[in-house]
């Protein structure tokens, strides 16, 4: 232990110093790889995930910012637009319901003309047929007329029952 | 709220009871020592005694490995260091972004290094020279705190040179903390010479003064030159001062830590000895608090000694 050395009586010996040297730098490598690398590295990770966390949220709060920005825009759009639907919808209605309350007068006014063109038609049609019938009537009453000489009485009669089976053809 | 009666948590004849134990342990392992002894108490059981303390500045060899001898210093070093592999071993071994308690722990101790490294280096220097500086501090410190565990100082071997501890604290021997010293002395200079080259040296040897003063000797302003060269002259002196500086730094990093570290285990030896029960805990206490003292001032210089080398560096730049 070098008792000739004059460090020796405080324990200094060259050998436990440069064995102790190497220990710490031993302890200084193993530590080295086995901790400090990973804590630096897991306190980087740690520290870009922090930042990345926060960047993400100010991000996500612009966004949902703009993106409530775009709903307000979206909603007043919506609105507008439906205001006008609205409005061209109530518009095309009223145009429709002219429409077929004029349609539906013309076609009131076709029906009630054309029933009056009947009426009127069945009426010369049937005063026509009555026509005919009186004739008939006149023209069996002269034969009767001729056929036989009449009294003043019996002639009387007779245009009376003419004029009552001409006003039943009427009537009928 | 009901109010506790009593003193400590206990009712009051409880705390009476412990209290009179306490002071009869205290009282009796102080009699049946060299206290009782002065005072004529014999008759005592021996095993209520501690044995007289016989401190030895140098290290113990305990046994031999190829016919190399072994310290109880180095011993205990070799212990310290496989607790700290184990402990960072099992923090980092499944190192993770949501750390494991052991890991925690590992890193809220690393965190507080870092954050001292950073603060006096910055961040880029810090960040280069953490592990030294952690390692120093972990090194000194489970140094100490691991002396303190039962079985350092009272294990006792029969070896070459009579009776021995057989684990002894690793900073209670020069070799160890002079190793350190050593250790970062060299890397102190390497990084001086390594930034700044040959002119490194320039802190130390100031000529500059001197060879102005003899400039204006040969351009005859005698009287100017005369000014220059005392100012010149304490420069350099100054220069010769910080190297010896570099150097003593050497002797007050390796002395001080030896001899807080020598100081505490000789007073835990006498207080152990003059009183064995209870009272030596209160000093176990202090000597927890003086080894993290010890670690924080051995790796806060050594940032800073780095950080000076590294420092003067820049300030050159500046200045030119």
């Amino acid at each position: 232990m070098g008792d000739g050395n004059p460090l020796s009586a405080l324990g200094i010996d060259l050998n436990f110093l440069i064995m102790q040297i190497v220990n710490f730098c031993v302890l200084l490598l193993v530590l080295y790889l086995v901790g400090y690398k990973r804590f630096l590295k897991t306190m980087d990770r740690r520290a870009q995930l922090i930042k990345e966390s926060l960047e993400a949220g100010e991000r996500a709060k612009l966004e949902a910012a703009s993106a409530e920005q775009e709903v307000a825009l979206k909603i007043e759009e919506a609105s507008v637009s439906g205001q006008k639907i609205v409005e061209q919808a109530s518009k095309a209605a009223e145009e429709v319901r002219r429409r077929v309350e004029s349609d539906a007068r013309k076609e009131a006014e076709a029906i009630i003309e054309k029933a009056r063109a009947e009426t009127k038609r069945e009426k010369e049609e049937a005063m026509s047929e009555l026509r005919k019938e009186v004739a008939d009537l006149a023209v069996a009453v002269a034969g009767k007329a001729i056929s036989q000489s009449l009294d003043a009485s019996t002639q009387k009669a007779l245009i009376d029952n003419v004029m009552k089976e001409a006003v039943s053809l009427g009537k009928g | 709220m009901a109010k506790k009666k009593g003193c400590l948590g206990c009712s009051l004849p409880v705390a009476i009871i412990i209290l009179v134990l306490v002071v009869g342990v205290v009282v009796v392992g102080m009699l049946a020592g060299p206290i009782g002894q002065s005072f004529g108490i014999t008759g005592l059981p021996s095993f209520l005694g501690v044995s007289q303390p016989h401190p030895q500045l140098p290290a113990e060899t305990v046994f031999h490995i190829f016919s190399f001898p072994i310290t109880n210093t180095i011993v205990a070093t070799w212990i310290t260091m496989a607790v700290l592999i184990i402990l960072f071993a099992a923090a980092f071994s499944r190192s993770r972004l949501i750390p494991t308690r052991i890991q925690s722990v590992v890193e809220s101790l690393l965190g507080f290094v870092y954050n001292l490294v950073t603060s006096i280096a910055g961040e880029k220097d810090g960040r280069r020279f953490f592990p030294l500086v952690a390692t120093v501090f972990l090194f000194v410190g489970f140094n100490a705190w691991l002396s303190l565990v039962p079985g350092y100082g009272s294990i006792l071997i029969h070896g070459h040179e009579g009776e021995a501890e057989l684990i002894r604290g690793a900073n209670t021997d020069l070799n160890t903390t002079l190793a350190l010293a050593l250790v970062v002395f060299g890397v102190t200079e390497f990084m001086g010479f390594k930034r700044m080259r040959l002119g490194y040296l320039k802190k130390f040897f100031i000529f500059g003064g001197m060879i102005s003063a003899v400039k204006k000797l040969f351009k005859g302003k005698i009287g100017q030159a005369a000014m220059e060269f005392v100012s010149g002259f304490i420069s350099f002196f100054t220069g010769i001062i910080e190297l010896l500086g570099e150097f003593i730094r050497i002797v007050s990093l390796s002395f001080r830590l030896f001899g807080n570290m020598t100081a505490g285990e000789i007073l835990l030896l006498s207080i152990a000895y003059l009183l064995p029960f209870l009272v030596p805990i209160v000093f176990y206490g202090l000597e927890v608090l003086v080894g993290f003292i010890q670690a924080l001032v051995f790796a806060g210089l050594t940032i800073v000694y780095i950080s000076l080398a590294v420092a003067s560096h820049s300030s050159e730049e500046h200045g030119h």
